[in-house]
């Protein structure tokens, strides 16, 4: 005890009627160490080799290594001993984790985490509201669903970008009867004629905000410059004026229902601007030629410079847009100037950005949804009340 | 407020007048875009530009993002064919005094005074014979950090790994006792000179890590931390304490004095952008250190929080 509080402690215990403890002891609100987190995702993992990984699995594969690898390297191999070791695992079934005793930055609050896989939303929804499940991710269109039944619901900040990217020239390769490659004007026309503020409200039930540009309002401060509002007059005017008017393609994932949604949303705003324009569900490793597809797009961090090149990196990949890198200490007027260039061509127009929603039990404590490019903190998660096995702090 | 004028200026050139008109979409108060709008007119009328209706149309929409304000203004050109207007943008760092109260009672305030992306545990100001002798220590988990005071910067200066006998829990705390030249955190004491960083040791010590403390028993909020600092309004004791949010909620720090037995509530509480995870009373009177994790943007800031009394 320093000097100034020893001599002060006896004054201060009678005027102010304290009580004098040395040391403050834990609180309620502070954590407690035990328990086994359960976890349902839908994803069925058959590896949990990175290398391995498909489009099917791999963001839940990227979680799972999240937990079990320390951080990621320059190229963004994990490496290091994580917060958790694997202790079973099941291929598409279950995983189930340890806590590491000696993590280098502290060991976690649970003892375990019991990982069932391959269990689909409407599984995971239930599970959360019979309190079988203590985690799990739900899709944003559904998480009000999930609060009007109980489920505690927790959201990221909107973070994944859902698009339509026009692939290759503007058209890619497709045979002759499947139209011209979208030239510029009617890439144009049919995103003017998109009403994105339908899509938030009536197919996201409002869970997400109209995207105009390639950031979110809360990362740059200047979403707000890129137009959300459908302008289907202009839409028609545009489209009027190319002979012979091409029929557009949409590819979606036909195995996710929101795209759906939007995909043949997208074309009922484009008929009533006289645009022609097909839905229609293609396998996401397909080769299937469309002239645009709807393309979800995470963010990998919060700086607006490193997520609008992760941006432009990925879509390279399938559209033609500039790629020069931004300059080593960017601007904000440099992020912008970019981001428009990008928008200005019509080759991505950005829909609508979404929250990834998580549905917790009630005994789940100090979770808070991770940042773009961030793994689940499941190792800062503490449960409360009764645990199997439960040992308070200090255990070890 | 500076370089956007001065963007404005070239953004409009050559034209010599404009009308301005100043919108918020950010948090910002009225009453704080008032002042603004009255200090970019002053700062583009000093470039020489006149403030005319029927001016070169500059808009300017005071916004933010998690880091930030983000000033952003587009210059509609007539001349200019484009339907995109010309944009500058700056980012304005957020003010750190946000809270001022005019009633007699506790004004607390907070000056920060480091935020680092690595978890911090404490950190304190050892003064040195002269402002640059100085030295900012900064205890997290694996390193101690010491930084020297030069040209009003912090430079590093050196960086002591804590050796770890024991594996540590997650929510380890640990405490720097400047006037002592001691540093603790589990089963580790720091000792040295802290003027002298390079005598610093640190060592395994069965020393409880934990900081002897006064606690202060506020009826219905048992739960809080607590940190008395001293002597402030009337010769009342003035106590500090959290809110009862836990680790996911942003925080505030309420003042609270003594009157007789009994401890009330003093003056409007002081928000933070996080959770405070350590409240320790300074060696200086009226004052406390104060570790938050900023949960925009997940760095761990330290402050100075300040008790004064407004009459």
């Amino acid at each position: 005890m320093s000097r100034r509080l020893a001599a002060s402690s006896a004054v201060v215990a009678i005027v102010l009627g304290v009580l004098l403890s040395a040391p403050v002891g834990e609180t309620a609100r502070r954590p407690r160490y035990g328990g086994t987190l359960r976890v349902e995702i839908g994803a069925a993992v058959t590896s949990l080799d990175m290398a391995a990984a498909n489009a099917d699995e791999g963001g839940a594969k990227w979680e799972i290594n999240s937990l079990i690898y320390d951080e990621r390297a320059a190229d963004g191999a994990f490496q290091g001993a994580g917060p958790f070791h694997v202790t079973g695992f099941e291929a598409g079934k279950r995983v189930a984790l340890a806590a590491t005793q000696d993590y280098r930055l502290g060991r976690p609050f649970v003892d375990a985490i019991e990982i069932t896989m391959g269990r689909a939303a409407r599984e995971r929804m239930l599970d959360l509201e019979l309190n079988k499940t203590d985690f799990a991710e739900i899709p944003a269109e559904e998480a009000r669903r999930a609060a009007e039944h109980g489920v505690r619901v927790s959201r990221s900040e909107p973070d994944q970008l859902l698009a339509l990217v026009f692939t290759g020239d503007g058209g890619g390769t497709r045979t002759p009867e499947r139209g011209k490659p979208a030239g510029a004007k009617a890439r144009e026309a049919l995103a003017l004629s998109i009403d994105r503020a339908a899509i938030v409200n009536f197919i996201l039930q409002k869970e997400g905000e109209p995207a105009g540009g390639l950031l979110p309002q809360w990362s740059s401060g200047t979403a707000f410059l890129f137009s959300t509002a459908a302008d289907p007059v202009h839409a028609k005017e545009l489209w009027a004026q190319i002979v012979p008017a091409p029929k557009i393609v949409l590819g979606y994932d036909s195995g996710d229902s929101l795209e759906q949604a939007v995909a043949e949303r997208i074309a009922v705003d484009a008929r009533e601007a006289g645009i022609q324009v097909a839905a229609e569900g293609v396998h996401p490793a397909g080769a299937t030629a469309v002239s645009c597809r709807l393309v979800r797009m995470r963010m990998q961090s919060k700086q607006p410079a490193v997520a609008l090149e992760n941006f432009i990196d990925v879509l390279a990949g399938s559209t033609k847009i500039e790629t020069a890198a931004l300059p080593a200490a960017a601007t904000p007027e440099d992020v912008y100037d970019r981001e428009r260039a990008i928008v200005s061509s019509y080759r991505v127009v950005p829909l609508v950005w979404m929250p990834r929603v998580y549905g917790l039990s009630a005994r789940v404590r100090d979770w808070t949804p991770p940042g773009p490019g961030e793994g689940w903190p499941l190792a800062d998660v503490w449960l409360d009340g009764p645990v199997d096995g439960a040992a308070e702090e200090g255990k070890k | 407020m500076k370089a956007l004028g001065e963007k404005i200026v070239a953004a409009v050139k050559p034209s010599r007048t404009v009308s301005l008109e100043v919108k918020n979409i950010s948090s910002l108060s009225a009453a704080d875009v008032e002042t603004i709008r009255r200090a970019l007119e002053a700062e583009v009328r000093a470039e020489g530009l006149r403030m005319e209706a029927g001016g070169t149309d500059v808009e300017v929409t005071l916004s933010e993002n998690f880091e930030g304000y983000v000033w952003v203004a587009e210059v509609h050109r007539m001349e200019a064919k484009e339907s995109v207007p010309n944009v500058a943008i700056v980012s304005v760092a957020k003010s750190r005094d946000l809270w001022t109260e005019k009633s007699a009672s506790l004004v607390l305030s907070k000056r920060q005074v480091w935020e680092q992306a690595a978890k911090m545990l404490d950190f304190a100001i050892v003064a040195g014979p002269s402002t640059d002798t100085s030295r900012l220590v900064i205890l997290g988990t694996e390193t101690f950090w010491f930084y020297r005071s030069n040209d009003a910067r912090w430079e590093l200066e050196q960086e002591i790994q804590i050796p770890h006998s024991a594996p540590s829990p997650r929510n380890v705390t640990g405490w720097i006792d400047a006037e002592g030249n001691r540093a603790y955190l589990r089963g580790i004491v720091c000792s040295g000179d802290f003027l002298q960083p390079k005598s610093v040791r640190c060592e395994p010590s069965d020393q409880n890590e934990r900081r002897p403390q006064l606690r202060v028993k506020i009826q219905g909020r048992e739960d809080v931390d607590t940190a008395v600092i001293g002597q402030t309004c009337r010769q009342d004791w003035a106590t500090l304490a959290t809110a009862t949010t836990d680790w996911t909620q942003p925080d505030f720090l309420q003042g609270y004095v003594s009157q007789g037995s009994r401890v009330k509530e003093s003056g409007a509480p002081l928000e933070m952008d996080g959770p405070v995870l350590a409240l320790y009373p300074t060696d200086a009177t009226s004052s406390a250190r104060v570790i938050v994790r900023n949960l925009k943007t997940g760095s761990y800031e330290g402050y100075i929080v300040t008790a004064t009394c407004s009459q």
